[in-house]
């Protein structure tokens, strides 16, 4: 056997150009699996931990009812007083304008809502103050910054004091976020949050269509979620589909079962150009068979038998298409390393997956190593012997 | 041993039809010493490679060291030519890529001996043919005389107990096609037996008996016949 790996190792070698190019086949094969499939298993992970820094006891509810929305701030005052639920906060983009001094601040998200809503979040304050009710009472103009506004509009996060303008209103910042980083919506910094029934007027919104619930803990979430659809029945007994209640733990699995597929998808149409691969070995193989149908003659003739010159070619092809695998595991760890940086996400090959596409590759060189290796091992010692090739 | 009784092989060439042996029958005792001529296409390899295993007849008996060869099997046969007949070829048939050494160890891989015996019985066949200092080289950078050295060695190293040559010195000059006739009276000697085919009577002259082959049918040759071959 080992003797067999040696002779494979020779012939391979005797033909370098032709067998780095074969091995090259299965090279690309492997390395688009593994990092296609890291790629697809990276965004996952990346979703999947910003849904969970969102917290599991959390629940998103959006009404779809337009006209026939009576939602206001006292309904949800009457639902936080379910004892499965801490707080209920609403909230609205509101568009407009910001202009701190000299400075537009493009990308800052107005967010209109009241207090609740970081502890719901989970956000932190570096400093200041949240939102709260004698502000929303009275329409206050004021204003708590994520970390990047405060340092985009004021050049520092130390920015409570200091005013800017929303469409020429003039805003006091209370207070400023820690820095949170990025979800699935993106960019969580550079949000601005102003009082809910401010927000209402600047949009001229009266009615509420999207909340956010927590629960008092994850393990009350589906009581929670009761509270809120019975509650929500009551508003509109008519119809069901005029609001959606979303809870994190099924957003998770259905976003589980679509990157799975989507997983999949990637890895087999990666599979495709490891079959590509294979059908480069076999073509090599086919024609390194009629090219040494003298050698298979010669060693036929002192006494090798079939089984001798299948075992041999089947090694040859084995030996390629490991030799690809490795090489490509190898290469896809480095382009990982590379692209990880590059594609801002954690990027990491699974024992499962590095393990799968040797294991393919094998199958491959197996696969397709086995009929030219059948082919010569056929071969009649005295045909084989009498080949001009 | 060899007993061949009525091996009849014909070969269909352009719709006719070759008789390439004739109901040939042949017994070479051990230690014996034959040689074959005959014209080209007399049938004589055809006959070598029957009784080398290499090709099958289409019918008669064939009986090698009391085993009865005609009814073997693939597998079989290749394993009573990886250890009971060694072949030596016109054009050598080494593998070029390997080493004169690695060359004379490969029946031996085949034969799944160990290591130790490999090299061993390796070095003892090169010392025979007076290779040993050679070991190393690969077929090309040989003289021709050498490749055939090589060639019987790696045909001594499995101990057959028969050697086939076809035209062993058909690609060599006269000297050393001399010398590889000295080497194979020493085997001779040492108690081998060999058949050899050849059209070069004076090779032929050396063996203790001369067959000759005709359109398939095989005759024994006359003492002083040398005279009158093709």
């Amino acid at each position: 056997m080992l003797q067999s790996f040696k002779m494979a190792l020779k012939a391979i070698g005797g033909n370098k150009m032709r067998s780095f190019l074969t091995v090259l086949g299965v090279v690309i094969g492997v390395v688009a699996i593994v990092v296609l499939v890291a790629i697809a298993q990276g965004t996952n992970a990346s979703v999947v931990s910003s849904i969970e820094s969102m917290g599991t006891n959390m629940l998103s509810v959006s009404i779809n009812a337009k006209r026939t929305n009576p939602i206001t701030l006292d309904n949800l005052r009457e639902l936080a007083q379910d004892e499965s639920i801490a707080h209920v906060a609403p909230y609205t983009r509101v568009s407009g304008t910001i202009k701190a001094g000299v400075t537009t601040y493009d990308d800052g998200q107005i967010i209109g809502t009241i207090q609740g809503y970081d502890a719901i979040r989970g956000y932190e304050l570096s400093q200041g103050r949240f939102i709260t009710q004698p502000d929303l009472n009275n329409r206050i103009f004021v204003a708590v910054l994520g970390s990047e506004a405060a340092t985009e509009m004021f050049g520092k996060t130390d920015a409570v004091g200091e005013t800017f303008s929303i469409n020429g209103y003039t805003f006091t910042v209370v207070g400023v976020l820690e820095a949170n980083g990025s979800d699935s919506t993106g960019s969580q910094d550079n949000q601005i949050f102003i009082p809910y029934t401010l927000a209402q007027r600047l949009s001229n919104m009266t009615r509420i269509s999207s909340f956010y619930v927590s629960a008092v803990s994850s393990d009350e979430i589906y009581f929670a979620q009761a509270a809120v659809e019975s509650y929500l029945q009551k508003i509109f007994p008519t119809t069901y589909s005029q609001y959606s209640v979303y809870n994190q733990t099924e957003m998770l699995s259905t976003l589980n079962e679509t990157t799975a597929t989507l997983t999949l998808m990637m890895g087999g149409i990666a599979a495709i150009s490891l079959l590509v691969g294979g059908i480069g070995i076999m073509n090599i193989m086919l024609v390194s068979v009629s090219e040494r149908t003298r050698e298979i003659g010669i060693r036929k003739a002192i006494g090798a038998s079939r089984g001798n010159i299948l075992l041999q070619f089947l090694i040859e092809a084995l030996v390629v298409s490991l030799m690809g695998g490795l090489l490509g595991l190898l290469i896809s760890l480095g382009a990982i390393s590379l692209l990880g940086p590059v594609l801002d996400m954690t990027l990491s090959v699974s024992p499962t997956v590095a393990g799968a596409a040797i294991g393919f590759s094998v199958l491959i060189g197996v696969v397709f190593g086995i009929y030219p290796a059948n082919k010569a091992s056929r071969l009649k010692p005295i045909d084989a012997l009498h080949y001009e090739g | 041993m060899i007993e061949m009784k009525d091996i009849v092989k014909d070969y269909v060439m352009g719709g006719e039809t070759i008789h390439a042996l004739n109901h040939v029958s042949l017994r070479v005792e051990d230690g014996e010493y034959v040689a074959i001529i005959g014209p080209s296409g007399s049938g004589k390899s055809t006959l070598m490679n029957v009784i080398g295993c290499l090709d099958t007849s289409d019918s008669g008996t064939y009986i090698l060291n009391g085993k009865p060869i005609g009814k073997y099997r693939e597998r079989q046969l290749a394993r009573v030519r990886n250890r009971h007949i060694g072949f030596i070829f016109q054009g050598f048939n080494l593998l070029p890529k390997l080493t004169c050494a690695e060359n004379v160890e490969l029946p031996l891989i085949y034969q799944k001996l160990p290591r130790g015996e490999r090299r061993r019985r390796v070095k003892e066949a090169l010392m025979e043919v007076g290779l040993g200092e050679r070991m190393r080289h690969r077929p090309n950078q040989m003289s021709g005389g050498q490749q055939q050295r090589c060639a019987i060695a790696r045909a001594l190293a499995a101990r057959p107990s028969l050697i086939l040559a076809d035209e062993p010195t058909g690609n060599l000059d006269k000297k050393t096609g001399n010398e590889i006739m000295a080497l194979f009276d020493r085997l001779h000697e040492e108690g081998n037996t060999i058949v050899l085919i050849t059209h070069d009577p004076g090779v032929a002259a050396r063996a203790q008996r001369v067959l000759r082959m005709d359109d398939g049918c095989l005759t024994a040759q006359p003492a002083g016949g040398r005279e009158e071959d093709a």
